[in-house]
């Protein structure tokens, strides 16, 4: 693994079980971040994006299992190390969480706790990795809920989140996430709940806040409108598969996967196939119709020289790669 | 909030006249009164009294005054403070009562703090352990305590207090400290004796609340808030006692007011088996010797317990819900 990779997935395998039998929600994937970069993940609801997020935070509980693969990380000027293979109770995993690596979740009017106030849940996550008291941790919370861009920052940490709207409630879940300034921030789709202007807001200062703490990010999303705004690079999974990889431009601009294709044709407004529907809740739910009921993904990943990775035989391939 | 409670405060005194009405109805709807239910029991054993007898006592304790009279006497006298005139015991309830509802007072609060302490940390442990052997071992113990007659354990504990700790069976004090003045030896005598009635007691909602615990805080567990904080690395033991006991145990404490009058009015059978100075026994027996002046109080301080407790529940859930507190 480089020094330019920051996080390298390999192999990952998660199950589910219950009581008619185990589910394979992830089935070995394997991708690289690279540092600096935002790296989007986009499937379909119950391709495993979620999955693979809590993951790497270790946050998969019963009846979920890990059950094979490493996730290498690399934070600046420290030797790698496999979340993985970190003991649960050890003070490393602890300080992964939240301190070296934090996420920002798809809710955020359930993602924070309703009878404790904003500052005490930003603070928690200063206080439980800096050795600061709790004077400077207000300091910093307030700082960093005025950076998210709230105003009467100091009035508002006494606040509960009810007295916040949608936006704003994901605002206060950014400063929590990014107050220890973490190398790799997750984003669990952010902006799913909350209405399009809102979500342009949020999109650009998760943009604007990555360049400005050097973070690099993992964005995960099911809106390939969104990728194209926020992306550099793209991995595009399906029922626990990864179906194909690579830069936004070589993703959205030739996609050569079917699956990539359909996404790219159920999307209104980009350039592909012709949409059908219009109706954004139902968007990924046209896939099928343009693509039927194929199988996709049986197929191992093959990389190709210009970086690109997709799950389809060679002879597909080069049969999209002709012009 | 001062406003609120004092908004609540003035609400409940309509609440209570509406109580004491039907409180007067229902203690004088069983037929006869206290003269005729002493006189069936004196005629029973064989004496004799002379219907002048029984004229005299009906006047003397205005008997055949109209309902309304009787019902306006004694609610007019109940606010001043004087609760009125015991018949059976011919003594001022007042004199009767008010120890009494002080022990049962104790008794309670005891019960409900040996509940908690025993049935709200097994709940935590139950949930983050759910079906684990532990969690098994304490339904089972928790049903068991649902099951045994509250009598039985009283019996049961009563023999191992005499025979281990060699404690006087039953009451509240040793029967040579039973009447004397409040002491520091008097007060390690009540220590001693309070246990038994309040483990008795306190069993009976062990269970039930142990398992509401349990299904409260497995509900809060798998909330996205809880995913949020152990995102940020709060560790386990803080995480679960910060984030969902605190929400799990909300319903506990802002029903506190309403478990007040179950918690007195659940122990007469114990305190009867027990031999308890509280309330329940004389209860009892003023409603089966129709005593209404001494009865009525008594359900009238209940009822006054009853709404005070509901209030202390809404103030308590303001307090510790903001999304209440605010509204
Ligand atoms: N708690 C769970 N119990 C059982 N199965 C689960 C659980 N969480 C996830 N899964 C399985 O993992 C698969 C992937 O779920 P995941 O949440 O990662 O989907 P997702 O891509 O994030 O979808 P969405 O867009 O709806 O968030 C699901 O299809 C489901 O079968
Ligand atoms: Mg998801």
């Amino acid at each position: 693994m480089s020094q330019e990779q920051i996080l390298s997935i390999n192999n990952l395998t998660v199950e589910f079980g219950s009581e008619l039998g185990t589910q394979t929600a992830l089935h070995g994937i394997s991708f690289v971040m690279q540092r600096g970069r935002t790296t989007a993940i986009v499937g379909e609801s119950g391709s495993g994006k979620s999955v693979t997020a809590y993951s790497t935070l270790r946050l998969i509980e019963a009846p979920g299992r890990i059950t094979a693969g490493e996730i290498l990380f690399r934070p600046t000027g420290l030797p790698v190390f496999d979340i993985l293979a970190l003991r649960p109770d050890s003070d490393a995993l602890y300080n992964l969480r939240g301190n070296q690596i934090a996420m920002i979740f798809q809710e955020p009017m359930t993602a924070l706790s309703p009878v404790h106030t904003i500052g005490n849940q930003v603070m928690e996550a200063i206080l439980t990795h800096r050795p600061v008291g709790k004077a400077e941790a207000f300091m910093q919370a307030t700082d960093m809920l005025r950076r998210v861009g709230i105003n009467n920052a100091a009035e508002r940490m006494h606040q509960y989140p009810f007295e916040f709207s949608g936006g704003m409630r994901q605002r206060v879940v950014i400063a929590m996430a990014l107050v220890c300034q973490p190398e790799l921030l997750i984003c669990d789709e952010p902006t799913t709940a909350l209405d399009v202007t809102i979500q342009a807001e949020i999109l650009a200062l998760i943009r604007d806040l990555k360049d400005e703490f050097n973070s690099s990010v993992l964005f995960i999303t099911h809106d390939l409108g969104v990728v194209a705004q926020i992306a550099d690079d793209v991995v595009v999974m399906h029922q626990g598969r990864i179906l194909e990889s690579g830069s936004v431009r070589q993703v959205l601009k030739s996609p050569l996967h079917p699956y990539t294709r359909g996404l790219l044709g159920a999307m209104p407004g980009l350039p592909g196939l012709q949409p059908r529907r219009h109706d954004k809740a139902r968007r990924l739910a046209t896939v099928n119709d343009s693509q039927g009921t194929t199988d996709f993904g049986q197929h191992p990943l093959i990389s190709l020289n210009d970086g690109r990775r997709v799950a389809l035989p060679q002879a597909k391939i080069d049969e999209a790669l002709k012009p | 909030m001062s406003g609120f409670i004092l908004r609540r405060l003035l609400a409940m005194i309509p609440t209570l006249l509406i109580i004491s009405v039907i409180v007067f109805i229902l203690i004088q709807l069983p037929p006869g009164d206290i003269i005729s239910a002493t006189l069936a029991s004196l005629q029973q054993q064989g004496m004799e009294v002379s219907t002048e007898q029984i004229a005299a006592l009906r006047a003397q304790y205005n008997l055949d005054d109209p309902m309304v009279v009787q019902y306006l006497r004694w609610i007019t006298h109940f606010v001043q403070g004087d609760l009125g005139y015991s018949i059976k015991y011919q003594q001022p309830v007042n004199t009767l009562i008010w120890d009494r509802l002080g022990y049962t007072v104790l008794i309670a609060v005891a019960s409900l703090l040996f509940t908690w302490a025993l049935a709200i940390p097994i709940g935590i442990y139950s949930a983050v352990r759910q079906y684990g052997f532990g969690d098994y071992f304490f339904t089972v113990v928790g049903l068991l305590g649902l099951a045994i007659p509250n009598f039985m354990l009283a019996l049961i504990l009563m023999y191992c207090g005499y025979s281990w700790f060699g404690v006087s069976v039953g009451g509240l004090f040793s029967p040579e400290l039973a009447e004397a003045p409040w002491s520091s030896a008097k007060f390690m005598d009540l220590l001693k004796h309070i246990w038994i009635p309040m483990i008795v007691i306190g069993t009976a909602g062990t269970a039930s609340i142990m398992r509401v615990m349990r299904a409260n805080l497995l509900d809060e567990l798998s909330k996205p808030y809880v995913v949020t904080a152990r995102a940020k690395g709060v560790r386990p033991l803080k995480l679960i006692m910060k984030y969902p006991v605190r929400i799990a145990i909300n319903p506990f404490i802002s029903t506190i007011g309403w478990l007040l009058p179950t918690l007195i009015s659940g122990e007469a059978i114990v305190s009867i088996v027990l031999n308890l100075p509280t309330t329940g026994p004389l209860l009892l027996q003023a409603l089966l010797s129709q005593d209404m002046y001494l009865a009525g109080s008594f359900i009238m301080l209940l009822s006054i317990l009853t709404v005070l407790g509901m209030l202390l529940s809404d103030i308590l859930l303001a307090a510790l819900d903001p999304r209440i507190r605010y509204e």
